[in-house]
């Protein structure tokens, strides 16, 4: 497509951006329909703010498809770590040429045109769709390994000399083998991260587990415990679901062969993730030069403290199965390096950010409810890291930081109780239940109907 | 002391099934509550591992199995100081509760909203009933129609209309007055056939329609074992619609004849009493369920299968008493362990600690509408 036709695209797009949400959705899914194109991409890019802002469902490309059962096993190139069964999202673009080159043309063809009959929300007919690409593609997988293993001038034009990417392009091929598999249980098992699993998830990873291999070939399950493993929450669960199993004879070793890889790539991640967790607080705010708003900030790292600390928590049992020393000392810095996260980043200015959300003067109107979802964000935040605290060893600084804001926010409370006029006045009692959502979240609904009978009765 | 029961769902009443009450507490929400003959409030607590057995308990009991929130204590509170424990009551001092804000921001406003929109959906039914009479005397009603009154001026022309009726009618002016008053009051959760704005109750018919539907539909395309409890879910409500439907055709018919107001108004007034009671009786529990199921409307199928569990777990069943079908029709016990086998066991339900994030996905739903 000529230049003035892809600059037309986009002045289209943004054209489109100022209708209505139901016409704008109405261009984006005409649009897509149109494929994968040049400029098409430009008018894209031109929507993406408002697309951001409503979220239709997206259709995925063939490629992306294609990726699609391997995707939580993916690493931005900065973080990439070798040895660990990930793979670097920086060899993507190249492996998807050498497939499409190879794969035939009627297939990729096919299904292009099934993506753009299918209902982008059903997962389960683009599952159909992508089952021969994905059968077809990982037989292409093994051939381009090959290649570049044997045909070295081919290695160096396409992936450069370093050998780590055969073994990326392996791990893409033994998962993608189980493709369908794999999302077919996905689509049976919660959203990612998985917390906790049902009766019912547990069979149907049992069942998979079986069908695979079972227990004459527990080494089959292999790839599609490797995305399990990255999809939860707590993968020491998936973990255990393989020491469990039932196995005969010589499978015994190849069993405990298995644990034993699985456990240490499991661990080797959650110790990647601490280390860049923790570097990404010590660089400070993100790359993008986009404003951080400082409560998602702390709320989403939080998170992510919690889900390393649950991750490392949940797989004590199997690092005490490999006898391995180093990693057990590995595990014991990475806690402590949690803490020392916790500690300074999540804990560092709580207080602060909660006073200025909650004490700023407003001219006697209480906390307006926008601010007061960020003020109830952050002390979500906060009573995250507490119940954290004794897996960390933090448990005395972080109820330091409670009982600091706690009474902060009783001398708050008084002040505004003491103050004329206060009895009687509703957004004086407004703020007092805004106060007792505070304290309800970090001390309990006890402590929280306490403060309410003494505030009530003060107030009259 | 807690007393457990299995798979007691089906009671002989609707005073015996009790009213759902909206709690925050996760292990609480949407309990079912019943004044016992001592005067105590006690509550029914859907299972809390899975299955529809019901776990009945006075509220001292509640606080050694779980922490309850501070929203929960309070309503608990005013529900104490309700005089007749009804659908209704029961709403109204939930949403008074709630406007406090101690359920969160959003909840409040919106409860705000909803006690707003009561008021003024009361208000349009008294003046609906007043112009309504009007039309039936025969009396011009041209004034009480015009545009750009004060409050004060409008009060003042409706109370010079039902005088004006009550001489037609050979009733004190105070008689007509109290009449139209109790008659708006009653019909004002239902809305009056002749009003073009439905009230809160023929709109919840509408939207349990569109929820029993949808879920009829997923029924149809969830390969699962769950897709039994969505079976259940809509066959339930229908039971509950089709009843409510029949409740709501025998209010309208009489309420198109107006002219039994000036008659034996007793009469007339416990009849649709009953019917409107009924009503809010059949229709208790379900905006939860609407609620709930409609947040899930976007979300992957395996958080539709998971809701679907709670569905089934809070579907509240007609009791037996007031034309429901008998437990042995549902094939509960089978329905029971499918939900039980779907369930997904937060931690914090075993020790009873307060899970604040489930608490405040609670208090979302309620922000919703109410």
């Amino acid at each position: 497509m000529t230049d003035p036709a892809i600059a037309q695209w986009q002045a289209l797009a943004r054209d489109a951006t100022r209708l209505s949400d139901a016409k704008f959705l109405q261009i984006y899914t005409l649009l897509e329909q149109l494929g994968d194109k040049p400029g098409i991409a430009g008018a894209f890019d031109a929507m993406r703010p408002r697309l951001a802002q409503l979220r239709p469902p997206r259709r995925p490309t063939v490629s992306r498809l294609f990726f699609r059962p391997a995707e939580d096993l993916f690493d931005d190139p900065s973080v990439y770590t070798r040895r660990l069964q990930r793979v670097s999202r920086g060899t993507l673009p190249t492996c998807w040429k050498l497939v499409r080159a190879r794969l035939d043309s009627g297939l990729v063809d096919g299904v292009a045109q099934g993506i753009l009959k299918a209902d982008p929300r059903d997962p389960r007919a683009l599952v159909k769709i992508a089952a021969p690409l994905w059968e077809e593609g990982a037989q292409v997988l093994v051939k381009i390994a090959d290649e570049a293993e044997n045909n070295l001038r081919f290695m160096v034009d396409n992936f450069g000399r370093d050998d780590d990417v055969l073994r990326q392009i392996q791990t893409l091929r033994d998962v993608l083998l189980l493709g369908g598999i794999i999302e077919d249980l996905k689509q049976r098992l919660p959203e990612r991260p998985i917390g906790d699993l049902a009766e019912s998830h547990a069979d149907a990873i049992k069942t998979v587990m079986a069908q695979l291999g079972g227990a004459e070939n527990p080494q089959a399950a292999g790839p599609l415990l490797l995305v399990l493993t990255a999809r939860m929450l707590r993968p020491g669960v998936v973990l255990k679901m393989l020491t469990d199993m039932r196995v005969v004879g010589s499978s015994q070793g190849e069993r405990d062969a298995l644990t034993r890889d699985l456990s240490g790539v499991v661990v080797g991640n959650l110790l990647r993730q601490t280390a860049s967790m923790a570097k990404a607080a010590v660089a400070g705010p993100g790359t993008t030069g986009a404003p951080v708003d400082p409560v998602q900030k702390l709320a989403s790292l939080a998170a992510v403290a919690e889900r390393l600390t649950d991750g490392l928590t949940s797989v004590n049992d199997s690092v005490a199965s490999l006898r391995d020393k180093k990693i057990v000392d590995r595990v014991t810095t990475a806690r402590g390096e949690i803490g020392e996260f916790v500690l300074t980043t999540v804990l560092g200015d709580v207080e602060r950010t909660l006073a200025s959300l909650m004490f700023a003067d407003n001219g006697g109107i209480a906390t307006p409810p926008d601010e007061m979802k960020r003020a109830e964000a952050t002390a979500l935040a906060l009573k995250r890291s507490a119940k954290l605290a004794s897996h960390l060893g933090i448990q005395r600084e972080v109820n330091a930081k409670i009982l600091e804001i706690r009474r902060e926010i009783d001398r708050q409370t008084d002040r505004m109780i003491a103050a004329p006029g206060a009895r009687g006045n509703p957004e004086v009692r407004r703020q007092m239940f805004n106060n007792l959502r505070l304290v309800e979240i970090l001390a309990g609904s006890d402590e929280a109907e306490r403060a309410y009978r003494e505030w009530s009765r003060r107030l009259g | 002391m807690s007393q457990a029961k299995t798979l007691d769902t089906s009671p002989g009443t609707f005073g015996e099934r009790g009213i759902s009450v909206p709690f925050t507490t996760p292990m609480l929400s949407q309990a079912r509550m019943r004044p016992t003959r001592q005067g105590e409030l006690e509550f029914l607590l859907p299972s809390f591992n899975g299955g529809k057995g019901v776990y009945i308990m006075p509220w001292r009991s509640l606080p050694t199995m779980m922490t309850v929130t501070l929203h929960d204590r309070l309503l608990h509170e005013a529900l104490l100081d309700l005089k007749d424990y009804t659908p209704d009551t029961v709403r109204q001092a939930a949403l008074t509760i709630q406007a406090t804000g101690v359920a969160g921001g959003d909840a409040s406003l919106a409860a705000e909203k909803t006690l707003a929109l009561d008021v003024g959906y009361r208000a349009l039914t008294h003046f609906t009933l007043v112009t309504e009479l009007m039309r039936l005397a025969r009396l011009d009603a041209g004034e009480l129609l015009a545009t750009g009154m004060t409050g004060s001026e409008s009060r003042r022309l409706i109370r010079a209309s039902l005088a004006q009726l009550a001489q037609r009618a050979n009733l004190p002016a105070e008689e007509m007055v109290t009449r139209v008053e109790t008659l708006a009051n009653l019909m004002a959760p239902v809305g009056l056939p002749q009003c073009q704005q439905l009230g809160r109750l023929r709109i919840l018919v509408g939207e349990m329609e569109r929820m029993r539907a949808s879920v009829q539909r997923w029924s149809a395309t969830d390969f699962s074992e769950v897709s039994q409890l969505a079976t259940f879910v809509a066959d339930t409500a229908k039971a509950a619609l089709d009843m409510a439907r029949d409740r709501l055709a025998r209010l309208d018919a009489r309420c198109r004849d107006l002219g039994a107001m000036v008659g034996d108004f007793r009469a007339f007034r416990a009849v649709l009493a009953e019917d409107a009671t009924r009503l809010a009786w059949l229709l208790d529990g379900w905006p939860f369920l609407i609620r709930l199921w409609d947040s899930v409307a976007d979300r992957p199928l395996e958080s539709q299968q998971s809701t679907m569990g709670e569905l089934f777990r809070l579907a509240p069943l007609i009791p037996t008493g007031e034309g429901g079908k008998e437990p042995s029709a549902f094939e509960l016990e089978n329905l029971g362990k499918i939900q039980t086998r779907w369930l997904r066991m937060g931690e914090d339900w075993r020790t009873g600690a307060l899970d604040m994030p489930a608490v405040m996905r609670i208090e979302a739903l309620k922000a919703t509408s109410s």
